[in-house]
């Protein structure tokens, strides 16, 4: 039932690009971009979701050295603190293109990460580190992320990025190249995990598969997107939410034992 | 001498207690985790409580205390039983690779195997002053105080193993007195029932936990007066070299219940790991 939504959403989005107007056609009746709701929806659906599969996967990597655990830890952890961040920003301090920025550049970032770990589950690589290292390995790599997404932010705000929206115009072809990239590996890492789900019948992985194809999804309506608040933006960011609530069953299902 | 134990009135207890004896001089035990929860090791002239039930690993830990204290820090040491022959001890102590005859040779360590009803009746002077004089020893193991419980009433047990802690303290001795207790499956127990805690200084108590289908033993310190130890559960082993003390149990609750379980983060953590983690272990 799960997988239930995702052709939906494809659907919707195909039928939204066949039936909406141009972007200077498009009237302010068809946008709703009501800045609290915004803030307050990527941070619960997307942020606070995101920091909980970091959290678990951080205790899981401490427990058994698997890198995939800290890599998944790490594209969370990614994901979820430039949304929160890039969010706010956008919407309260008026930093559009910082915002658009910082969200964009590091959903690429988590796309790799999860790229990444999803081709290890399928190599016969050692990928376990030892437990020595393990607490030190999981600060260095959480708090690289940490760092390294500050510097973004600070970059971003000062103007030193390249622009990835300008008002009046719409988006830069550097955005869509990040975000059409980041949309492509979400694909490629949920096909990966949904391979593994299929093998090994594993409802965490299930979930975790749906969340990530989701995602993919939701990215993928930018690109058909007529102004920021139109039915297709709103079908894209309701599928990464829902991809948010799918993350959250994927934990719901460990904390319930499920394998 | 009252009959039966020991003399009441002692003057060189009376200036023992007067020297003090709780400046921080510490006896290292020699296994480092051990000490590292003893914060640096049992205080000087202490009497230990090593409580645990058959198969615990006391008696392993007692030689071990007294070897290192012979080996690593010069401490000659007396090794006193009730319960198992000479022979037996010196074959299993040279299967973990202690050679207690060559200790013995070099007048570095005696072993001591009585009666308790002899020690109750002629008393610990006559019994054993004679070998720590000789040694002169400065650690001494008793296996086992229960062993005493056998030849005296209940109510008496406790004031004879007060005379025997006086005695040792006296001696400036630090020791470790055995104590046998019954844990049936995973169930907790308590030394507190005996009547003992009170007189001794520090607890370190063994015990037997089940967690996932294996038996594990858990060794933890109950009491340890004048001094801060580590309050957690560790995991101990008893390994061809002896006791070898591991990690805390941290990832678990209700240890001392006899029923422990994962703590709920961690329950799911490992679930989420065997979900991404072990899968791909399948692969290879």
């Amino acid at each position: 039932m799960g997988a239930v939504p995702l052709p939906v959403f494809i659907g919707l989005i195909t039928v939204f690009d066949i039936i909406l107007p141009g972007p200077a056609q498009l009237g302010s009746g068809l946008r709703f971009e009501p800045a609290y709701l915004n803030a307050i929806l990527y941070t619960v659906f997307i942020s606070i979701t995101s920091f909980l599969v970091a959290y678990i996967s951080l205790k899981s990597y401490t427990q058994t050295g698997s890198v995939v655990l800290l890599l998944l830890g790490s594209a969370a952890l990614a994901w979820g603190s430039t949304t929160i961040v890039g969010t706010w920003l956008a919407n309260f301090l008026g930093m559009l293109n910082a915002g658009i920025t910082i969200v964009n550049t590091g959903g690429l970032v988590a796309s790799i990460f999860h790229v990444t770990s999803g081709s290890l589950t399928s190599t016969n690589a050692s990928s376990e580190s030892r437990p020595k290292i393990r607490k030190s390995l999981s600060l260095l790599a959480y708090m690289g992320v940490l760092s390294s997404m500050a510097f973004l932010t600070l970059s971003s705000i000062e103007g030193l990025v390249p622009p990835f929206f300008v008002l009046g115009v719409g988006q830069t072809p550097l955005r869509v190249a990040v975000v059409g990239s980041s949309a492509a590996l979400f694909a490629v890492s949920s096909l990966l995990f949904g391979r593994l789900c299929f093998s090994y019948r594993s409802r965490i992985l299930y979930w975790y598969f749906l969340a990530l194809g989701m995602t993919s999804v939701g990215l993928l309506a930018i690109f058909f997107g007529r102004a920021p608040g139109d039915p297709i933006s709103w079908t894209g960011r309701v599928a990464q939410f829902l991809g948010g609530v799918y993350f959250l069953i994927a934990v719901r299902s460990a904390v319930l034992g499920d394998r | 001498m009252t009959a039966p134990g020991f003399k009441i009135e002692n003057p060189r207890f009376e200036q023992f207690l007067s020297r003090g004896t709780r400046e921080g001089v510490r006896v290292k035990t020699g296994i480092v985790e051990l000490d590292e929860m003893l914060r640096g090791g049992f205080m000087e002239g202490d009497s230990v409580l090593l409580a645990g039930s058959a198969g615990s690993g006391k008696t392993t830990l007692a030689l071990q205390y007294l070897v290192n204290g012979i080996t690593q820090f010069g401490e000659p040491g007396v090794y006193v039983t009730f319960e198992e022959l000479p022979d037996q001890i010196y074959r299993d102590a040279r299967n973990l690779g202690w050679d207690l005859r060559s200790l013995e040779e070099a007048n570095k360590f005696k072993l001591v195997c009585t009666s308790p009803n002899l020690l109750l009746e002629s008393g610990a002077e006559n019994i054993l002053d004679e070998v720590i004089k000789e040694l002169p020893a400065k650690r001494i193991a008793i296996d086992s105080l229960s062993h005493l419980g056998m030849y005296v009433e209940e109510n008496q047990l406790r004031q004879e193993a007060y005379r025997l802690v006086r005695h040792l303290k006296t001696r400036e001795l630090s020791s470790l007195l055995l104590w046998e207790v019954h844990q049936t499956g995973g169930s907790s127990f308590t030394v507190a029932e005996v009547g003992l805690s009170f007189l001794v200084d520090c607890i370190v108590l063994l015990k037997f936990v089940e967690i996932e289908s294996s038996i594990k033993k858990a060794l933890v310190i109950m009491k340890m007066r004048g001094s801060d130890h580590d309050k957690r559960l560790r995991e101990y082993e008893i390994t061809s070299h002896g006791v070898n003390v591991s990690a805390p149990f941290t990832h678990y609750e209700g240890i001392m219940t006899g029923a422990p379980r994962r703590s709920i983060t961690e329950e799911t953590a490992n679930s989420w790991a065997l979900a991404f983690g072990k899968n791909k272990q399948k692969h290879s």
